[in-house]
């Protein structure tokens, strides 16, 4: 029984740790949408956001081994959080483009955020070898909390939610909570939906459309970009210029939870989940015993994503307007 | 005899006007535009880390040199004389398929992101025929083109169904469908027992490399003209992607099926009120696709020494990536099979030229910021040349407004 607990916290922590980046750059990618233009650049803004986020954890840290073992908690918390600020501002400013070129130039969404795609790990790329003669960027923290204070001693919630976490779990609630109260409860959340159902008659009574989608498009930037980061933080102590395609899982999160936050919240538990079986099936017995190729159990989550896609893409609920250019003389 | 040759330049300059003026030029523009943005975002680069290095802000082992690297930058396939035109034209071959299979699928107003899932598989299908079949020459490597070309018909034809059946974005399941490729081929090598197997002196046994094995020789495509392209050996890959465009440029124009593909691309409620069946043609339109990407991985595998590498930064970065550059030649070539053929050779040109920039001391990636910065110019290029058309129009209205109405 004992044991039972114990591997149902630790799939628990895992699947909390590999599903706080994908629900953070979901949301983003649920307010850009509600907005009306569609982000397919999420991908591009997370690894340039996890770059330079990275870039600055690098340089930032103690520069010692033992001294970045034994930052407290406080001090890791600290360089996490303004990384994942500085990852948001990175991934801000290359939304800015996908902002400019599909909002202002009116340009095709799609191509504008495929070039954004390229331009994001070819840039990393090419600036990481220049700069440090490899790919790959290492850095020294590990931001894992062993304990966050007297809540570790709750039973079960404390070893869920208090230990062995970072900083970003609790940032990834509060990204949650926040998009709820601002789409719902607010008036310019109430506008931007609007500008994504009928821009027109949005424009019609006073809103300004542009403003609104620029707004949308930079937040759903600074959340990708710190998305990256907490993706490229949590998965090991480099950062190879890939997220693995997280940027796409969030549309596709974005797709199952139906455009509403806490459906999404559930889609990105669901690919956590997903995730975790597939990365860590050795240290489940039962899976462990089956005997099957590492590869197959790697394919787990993105077979998953389709089955989950063909099951809810029929009756979805997607902005109308999402994906079209607004231009104030058409109807 | 003067004057034949004048009345041949007077020809020569009608030639170049017409050109000049053609509709295909005139649509082509925004795509000189972004080349000349991009090429000039890539030197820009070049001169920022060479003031930065000479600056002493970061060091690096060896110094660029900035006049050199854009010298190398913009020989590109000229680099080393023939030699270099033929592994330009070697490497073109994959561009041009994989840039038609993303720009057929863009005509038929789908976007196929899913040309690395379609290549790879293509690919390992081809590896397969060509290792397990024993068959004589022309016959082998032929089987195992088909046989490719027909995997990634259906890796495409998969994502198509899913979109007409089940309304899945195409964009999304692409990229899921490119994984499991990824991971689908990882697993057969290993169970079907494609790898590399090499004698070990130390341990005195046989060893798995990380790769797969050689082909047959009977595998490879016909190959030759080493003499011509001073020791480079080229083979038919190049032929069969310019086939491939002629083909593609001809259904597309000139063929019923083309026409209704089309059609579907413009307007897909309007083309199903005219009782074409727009979900089959979804399905149709995406299998073709597929179906070139399969070719570019064959085409790219069946060739001596290319591998398939068991880790995913390699696959990724060495085999996956030409789908994805199909993507930038697509959007380059407008989509247009033969604007495709030329934006394929141009990509070639230009990695080329990367690739010998290493000499002046500068990373070959390099090539891969100036792609993707000509894409998003190009984007931005079709809107920015809409906008001054508009207003070379209103101009010119504004212009007759008030000649008329001095009249009336």
């Amino acid at each position: 029984m004992i044991v039972q607990t114990a591997f149902i916290v630790n799939v628990l922590s895992y699947t909390l740790e590999s599903m706080i980046p994908l629900l953070i750059v979901a949301i983003g990618a649920m307010i850009c949408e509600k907005s009306g233009v569609t982000n397919i650049a999420l991908e591009g803004i997370m690894i340039f956001g996890a770059f330079i986020g990275v870039m600055f954890v690098k340089f930032a840290e103690p520069q010692s081994l033992l001294e970045a073992f034994n930052q407290t908690n406080l001090q890791k918390s600290t360089l996490f959080l303004i990384g994942a600020v500085i990852g948001g501002v990175g991934g801000l400013l290359l939304s800015w483009l996908h902002a400019y070129a599909s909002i202002s130039m009116k340009a095709d969404q799609t191509i504008s955020a495929t070039a954004l795609n390229l331009v994001a790990p070819a840039l990393m790329v090419f600036v990481a070898r220049s700069v440090f003669g490899g790919r790959q960027i290492a850095f020294r923290t590990s931001f894992k909390m062993v304990r966050v204070g007297v809540l570790a001693d709750i039973p079960i919630i404390g070893e869920i939610f208090f230990q062995n976490v970072n900083v970003g779990l609790y940032v990834g609630i509060i990204v949650l909570l926040a998009a709820f109260v601002f789409v719902y409860k607010t008036k310019t959340g109430l506008r931007l939906m609007a500008c994504g159902e009928n821009p027109h008659a949005a424009d019609s009574v006073g809103v300004n459309i542009y403003k609104i989608r620029y707004g949308a498009v930079l937040a759903s930037g600074f959340l990708g970009g710190m998305g990256g980061f907490i993706f490229a933080v949590s998965v090991g102590k480099e950062f190879e210029g890939t997220v693995s395609g997280y940027g796409f899982l969030a549309i596709a999160v974005l797709i199952f939870g139906n455009w509403r936050p806490f459906r999404v919240l559930f889609a990105a538990f669901f690919f956590g989940l997903m995730r975790t079986i597939a990365s860590s099936y050795t240290l489940i017995p039962f899976l462990n015993n089956l005997d099957i190729s590492q590869h197959i159990y790697k394919m787990i989550p993105y077979v998953a994503t389709l089955v989950v896609l063909i099951a809810t893409s029929r009756s979805s609920h997607a902005p109308k307007a999402a994906g079209k250019i607004y231009d104030q003389g058409t109807r | 005899m003067k004057k034949e040759t004048s009345a041949f330049m007077t020809n020569l300059r009608d030639l170049w006007r017409k050109v000049m003026q053609s509709e295909g030029m005139k649509r082509a523009i925004p795509s000189f535009i972004a080349i000349g943005f991009g090429i000039g975002f890539g030197i820009l680069t070049m001169a920022i880390i060479w003031l930065l290095v000479k600056l002493n802000v970061f060091n690096v082992y060896n110094d660029p040199q900035f006049f050199h690297g854009v010298a190398r930058l913009l020989a590109g396939g000229f680099n080393k004389g023939m030699y270099s035109i033929g592994n330009m034209l070697h490497r073109a071959a994959p561009l041009i398929l994989t840039g038609l299979s993303v720009g057929f699928a863009f005509k038929t107003g789908l976007f196929n992101i899913g040309a690395p899932g379609q290549l790879l598989f293509g690919g390992l299908v081809a590896i397969f025929i060509g290792a397990k079949v024993t068959l004589p020459a022309p016959w082998h490597w032929m089987l195992a083109m088909i046989a490719g070309v027909l995997a990634g018909g259906l890796w495409g034809l998969i994502v198509g169904a899913l979109k007409s059946i089940f309304n899945v974005h195409e964009v999304v399941s692409s990229i899921m469908m490119n994984y499991i490729a990824m991971y689908f081929a990882f697993w057969a090598i290993e169970t079907f027992d494609l790898l590399h197997r090499f004698y070990d002196r130390i341990t005195d046994s046989f060893r798995v490399a990380n790769f797969t094995l050689t082909l047959p020789p009977s595998a490879y495509l016909p190959r030759g003209l080493s003499s011509v392209f001073g020791g480079f050996t080229l083979n038919i890959g190049i032929l069969i992607a310019l086939a491939a465009v002629v083909v593609i440029h001809i259904v597309l124009n000139k063929t019923t099926l083309g026409y209704q593909l089309k059609a579907a691309g413009y307007n897909r409620d309007a083309s199903k009120y005219a009782g074409m069946n727009t979900k089959r043609d979804i399905v149709l339109s995406m299998a073709i696709s597929g179906m070139l990407a399969g070719l570019a991985g064959t085409v790219m595998i069946l060739v001596p020494d290319k591998k398939m590498f068991m880790d995913q930064p390699t696959m990724m970065g060495e085999f996956m990536s030409i789908g994805f550059d199909g993507i930038s030649i697509a959007l380059l070539g407008l989509s247009e099979p033969i604007g495709v053929g030329l934006a394929g050779l141009f990509l070639a040109y230009i990695r080329q030229g990367g690739d010998y920039i290493d000499l002046a001391h500068y990373m070959k990636e390099l090539a891969d910021v100036i792609t993707s910065v000509i894409i998003y110019f190009s984007a931005l290029s079709v809107a920015l040349h809409q906008y001054m058309v508009e207003r070379k129009k209103k101009k010119a209205a504004l212009k007759q407004a008030p000649a008329g109405g001095e009249s009336a």
